[in-house]
């Protein structure tokens, strides 16, 4: 949300060191980050500040995740990638190998993409997939190229009945 | 010589459900020749570990001999028979397979009654060799 | 608990059914580079590719807006839709009501082999195309020989056919036909319209003109119209209606002449085939024939089927099964035309038939007949009358893999009420014969390998020993009654004769032994050889009228095989050889060679002592890279035959019975087709026809049609381009 701008950020890890020569904080082990509608989650972040109070984070996960709520409408941007920086000042957000980004309606993706590198506006909500060619190929992507999946416009086609559950018969040993 | 007794002529499946239509002949011709082995046949396919699936039955008759003065002398009557065996599951155990047999049978302007009667006695007896080959095929079948 | 979960199961074939509906479908894209802004618009640049059920659309960038599901493309586009491939320069459709155009597209039906180009297409929903200045041919794209060009043109897929306006047809680069509207065929669906007109010259017509017209009435009902102009005989009309429903079916032709120039009378042929199921609990069928005079055949006839007719049947049987009773009524006249005017067939008139058959009655099987004939004479100075027949038998069959044993005996109860034609023949006769009968055989197999192919052989030794009284029949008239042809299946029955006024006298043992080679995969038989051979051991001294007692000890030697070779081969053997004069007095040989890519090659001998003597070729040879030779030659040798209704030893003159030669042009998209042919009609006497026909493929076949006369006598002919039978919903996928 465009809210999200002055929003306070507060960091939760493992542990936390700030490195004097470059003014950078690093928090590593299950780092979660929150600002305003914003959520990232990663195994390390590096947060930088630079003079004018904006805030810049690299975070690195396998993969690392990233959530924000779109303005004025129920949805949801997802994304996720090996990399994710993002930039306060510019307000864009790069995913990087094997990235994805997803539109979620009350938890129903909406749409998905799949590429090597994106970059997300949230500002203007727009967002430039690039393929990362044959390095980037895996085995349900040989090429490496972008992939992109959208669902249907309208209201969700009447869920399919789930697969009704039934009640075990009592606590399995085995199953443990 | 290596020659022995026939043994079981087993098919892979305890009950068989024969899908021909109703009062084909060679349906009773093959309800007859299966009393020889060990599978039952069922009146319903839901009861039945396989199906055989009568895909077409059906008889032709073709002047292939004239005489000199262009008169027919010799017929061929062919009897064409298409199937194929389909178990439970709806699992293809023989393709759909198609039986040709035929007999000759002279032809004369003459006895024409008696030729008819001829005919029905050399369908029957295509109908016999099509149930032997029939059973043949369905003990060959393998899961 | 077991496992509770989904099961998977490997489907082992493509799904059929599925996408029918596009609507609520998610879209695929795949691209280099993407961009866009969620919900409203999608970029895709680089080899772009978007799928959606059933659609494809490829370009160098492609714009997806799901809002109003519209995609624009631009840059090499390519577009394959059910069975449709477009390509063009740009496109804007709408997926879901499939609206939009294509600018200075060219299209592709791989389906129907067809292809074209246009200034514009406009897509009319989800199975039609609009094009304009459009061009369509089944031709390669490079150097068509044809090209269907129109100012506008609609093509409809689910229809199956094409609509042009201001359309124009150039062949070989010339114009050759331009017309305000033009409609063509894409598949070979039935619809109605002309057929293709015929041209044919026979000798005994003359040339000939037929225009058919062909009315599909509904998809189970039709109409064929074929009014035939004939130089030397004048116009007849034809038509054949056919009718197909749940439980009955029949079909109806027609021909009348108002006025034959050259019999200056008004002639007629009709034939009525109807068959029911359930109708009331009977079935049935109705087979009624007839013409105006004897000679129709003769003079009408372009073909040898039916220059042959001599016995005309009108015969009306019902049938009904009633537990383990199966009845039949039938009536039954003929018209006998010709040489058959000699000796017409007994007409019954009525026949009421029983058979009742119990299985497995404490291991005897029974089956009983019991049948009441009024046989009505056709000739003044026969007999004709009531004959009552009753036939119970009662079998104990034994039946094991390896071996079975089949002791049968029934009682043959006869009795006659004639008014013979003679004051000589009783009035009434009665006789009944019991016969014997025991069928034995064993099944021996063991594994062998033929031609490096591992298969099981079989040997399978059988006897049937058949005992039958003698009863003087000679005062008995003979109705339905005649000799069965010696042959494998008449070795293994009681009677020689077949027909219920004869029971000959039996004491005789037929042996006989069946190899086989069967794959044991499949258990189909590659190979078969039969031997066969019987034993009197007393005189055969029931006889009809015109065929001599039987007073030989041995029979004659039967032999018969059929072999498939391999790679198309196959041979069919059957020969009857006489131990008695050492002579051969019936021989069928058949060689095939049916190699499935179109070519065809049978060669067959067919000799029956005194009557038939047949050298039998027919081909379908490519003898050039586009030139196919066809034909037939029946060719007798015989130089005297039997007169079947004297029974005199006349002569008989060698040469063709039934020539056909051919010859096929064919190009990727069409075909030149020449067809003559020559029949004998009667001694000496002959027709002789020719065809030409162009076909330019998957449009129009222009010409009288040699289909026919091809497929009968050249065994195993399809039309060159004949397309797949059923094609999947997957034909073309990309």
């Amino acid at each position: 949300e465009r809210a999200d701008r002055d929003k306070p950020v507060n960091i939760e890890a493992d542990s936390m060191q700030y490195d004097d020569a470059k003014q950078v904080n690093v928090f590593t082990g299950s780092v979660t980050l929150t600002k305003g509608t914003i959520l990232i989650r990663a195994d390390r972040l590096v947060l930088r500040q630079d003079a004018a109070g904006n805030q810049y984070g690299t975070a690195h996960g396998n993969p690392a995740s990233f959530r924000q709520k779109r303005d004025g409408v129920e949805q949801f941007i997802v994304g996720t990638g090996q990399q994710i920086t993002y930039d306060g000042k510019a307000e864009t957000v790069r995913f990087e190998q094997r990235a994805t980004l997803k539109r979620l309606e009350r938890e129903r993706v909406t749409d998905e993409v799949h590429g090597n590198l994106i970059v997300y506006d949230s500002r203007s909500e727009f967002f430039d997939v690039r393929s990362g060619g044959a390095s980037a190929a895996t085995p349900e992507n040989p090429g490496g190229r972008v992939r992109v999946v959208i669902q249907p416009k309208q209201a969700a086609p009447a869920e399919p009945a789930p697969t009704p559950l039934t009640p075990a018969q009592g606590i399995d040993p085995a199953r443990r | 010589c290596g020659f022995q007794l026939r043994g079981s002529a087993e098919m892979p499946f305890r009950t068989l459900y024969a899908g021909f239509p109703p009062g084909s002949e060679t349906g009773l011709e093959f309800a007859r020749m299966m009393r020889g082995n060990d599978t039952r046949l069922v009146a319903r396919p839901q009861d039945a570990q396989a199906r055989l699936e009568v895909l077409s039955e059906g008889r032709e008759k073709e002047i292939v001999g004239f005489s000199s003065t262009g008169r027919p002398r010799e017929h061929q009557l062919r009897l064409l028979f298409s199937f194929r065996l389909v178990d439970a599951g709806e699992e293809e155990l023989i393709p759909p397979t198609r039986l040709v047999l035929h007999r000759d049978i002279t032809t004369t302007d003459t006895q024409y009654v008696a030729k008819e009667q001829e005919e029905a006695l050399l369908y029957r007896d295509m109908q016999r060799d099509l149930v032997q080959q029939l059973l043949r095929r369905l003990s060959a079948a393998r899961r | 608990a077991g496992e509770q979960g989904m099961a998977l199961r490997l489907e082992t074939q493509l799904n059929e059914a599925g996408a029918a509906q596009s609507e609520g479908r998610p879209v695929y894209g795949r691209a280099d580079s993407l961009s866009g802004r969620p919900g409203r618009d999608f970029t895709l640049e680089g080899d772009a590719e978007l799928r959606r059920a059933g659609t494809v659309v490829r370009g160098n960038r492609i714009t997806w807006y799901p809002e109003d599901e519209e995609v624009l493309a631009v840059g090499a586009v390519r577009v394959v839709r059910q069975g449709s491939v477009i390509t063009g320069p740009e496109l804007r459709l709408k997926l879901d009501s499939t609206e939009g155009f294509f600018t200075s597209p060219s299209y592709e039906l791989p389906l129907y082999n067809g292809r074209g180009q246009a200034e514009r297409i406009d897509f009319l929903g989800p199975d039609r195309i609009g094009l304009r200045n459009a061009t369509y041919t089944t031709c390669r794209p490079e150097d068509p020989d044809w090209v269907l060009s129109a100012e506008e043109m609609v093509i409809d897929t689910e229809e199956e056919s094409g609509k042009g306006r201001w359309a124009g047809l150039s062949v070989g680069g010339r114009k050759v036909l331009s017309a305000p509207w033009f409609a063509f065929p894409l598949g070979d669906r039935r619809r109605s319209g002309f057929l293709t007109p015929g041209f044919a010259m026979t000798s005994r017509t003359g040339p000939e003109f037929v225009v058919p017209y062909y009315w599909n009435i509904a998809p189970n009902r039709d109409l064929t119209l074929h009014p035939r102009v004939m130089v030397r005989r004048g116009l007849q009309l034809g038509g054949q209606y056919r009718y197909l429903e749940h439980n009955y079916q029949g079909d109806l032709k027609v021909e009348y002449t108002p006025d034959d120039s050259l019999t200056g009378n008004s002639r007629y042929l009709y034939s009525y085939q109807h068959s029911f199921a359930d109708l009331a609990g009977w079935g049935g069928w109705v087979d009624l024939r007839g013409v105006s005079d004897d000679n129709y055949f003769v003079d009408y006839s372009r073909s040898i089927l039916s220059s042959s007719e001599r016995v005309l049947p009108r015969d009306v049987v019902a049938t009904r099964r009633m537990g383990d009773w199966t009845l039949l009524a039938r009536a039954t006249r003929y018209q006998s035309i010709l040489d058959a005017r000699r000796a017409p067939p007994y007409e019954r008139v009525p026949q009421f038939n029983a058979t009742w058959a119990k299985r497995d009655v404490a291991g005897f099987d029974v089956d009983a007949m019991f049948d009441a004939t009024w046989f009505q004479r056709p000739l003044q100075g026969s007999p004709e009358g009531l004959r009552m027949v009753a036939f119970p038998q009662v079998s104990y069959p034994i039946v094991r893999p390896g071996w079975f044993v089949v002791p049968k005996l029934g009682l043959h109860m006869s009795s006659y009420r004639l008014d013979g034609g003679s004051p000589l023949t009783e009035t009434s006769l009665h006789r009944s014969v019991p016969v014997f009968s025991l069928d034995a055989g064993l099944v021996f197999e063991r594994p062998t390998s033929f031609f490096g192919r591992d298969l099981t052989q079989t040997l399978e030794p059988r006897v049937f020993y058949a005992r039958a009284p003698y009863r003087d029949q000679s005062a008995f008239p003979v109705f339905d009654t005649g000799v069965a042809d010696f042959g494998f299946p008449q070795l293994f029955s009681e009677n020689s004769f077949v027909g219920h006024d004869r029971i000959a006298d039996a004491n005789q043992l037929t042996t006989a032994v069946v190899s086989r080679l069967i794959e044991p995969a499949t258990g189909a038989e590659s190979l078969r050889f039969a031997f066969g051979q019987r034993m009197y051991f007393s005189d055969q001294r029931v006889s009809i009228p015109g065929v001599a007692a039987r007073n030989d000890k041995r029979s004659d030697l039967l032999f018969a095989a059929t072999a498939g070779l391999g790679r198309g081969m196959s041979v069919d053997a059957g020969l009857q050889y006489s131990v008695r004069d050492s002579e051969v007095p019936r021989l069928n040989l058949l060689w095939r060679y049916l190699p499935g890519d179109g070519r065809i090659l049978n060669a067959g001998v067919r000799y029956l002592r005194d009557e038939l003597g047949q050298i039998d070729t027919s081909w379908r040879w490519p003898v050039a890279p586009r030139w196919t030779v066809m034909g037939r030659v029946n060719y007798s040798w015989l130089k005297q035959r039997v007169d079947p209704a004297s029974g005199l030893l006349v002569d008989a003159k060698p040469g063709i019975i039934e020539g056909v030669l051919g010859f096929e042009y064919l190009v990727d998209c069409w075909t030149l087709r020449f067809v003559t042919q020559r029949f004998v009609t009667a001694e000496g006497r002959n027709t002789s026809a020719f065809f030409l026909q162009f076909e330019l493929a998957g449009l129009a076949r222009l010409g009288s049609d040699p289909f026919d006369i091809l497929r009968r006598n050249i065994p195993g002919y399809r039309l060159p381009n004949d397309r797949p039978a059923l094609p999947s919903r997957f034909f073309g996928y990309e």
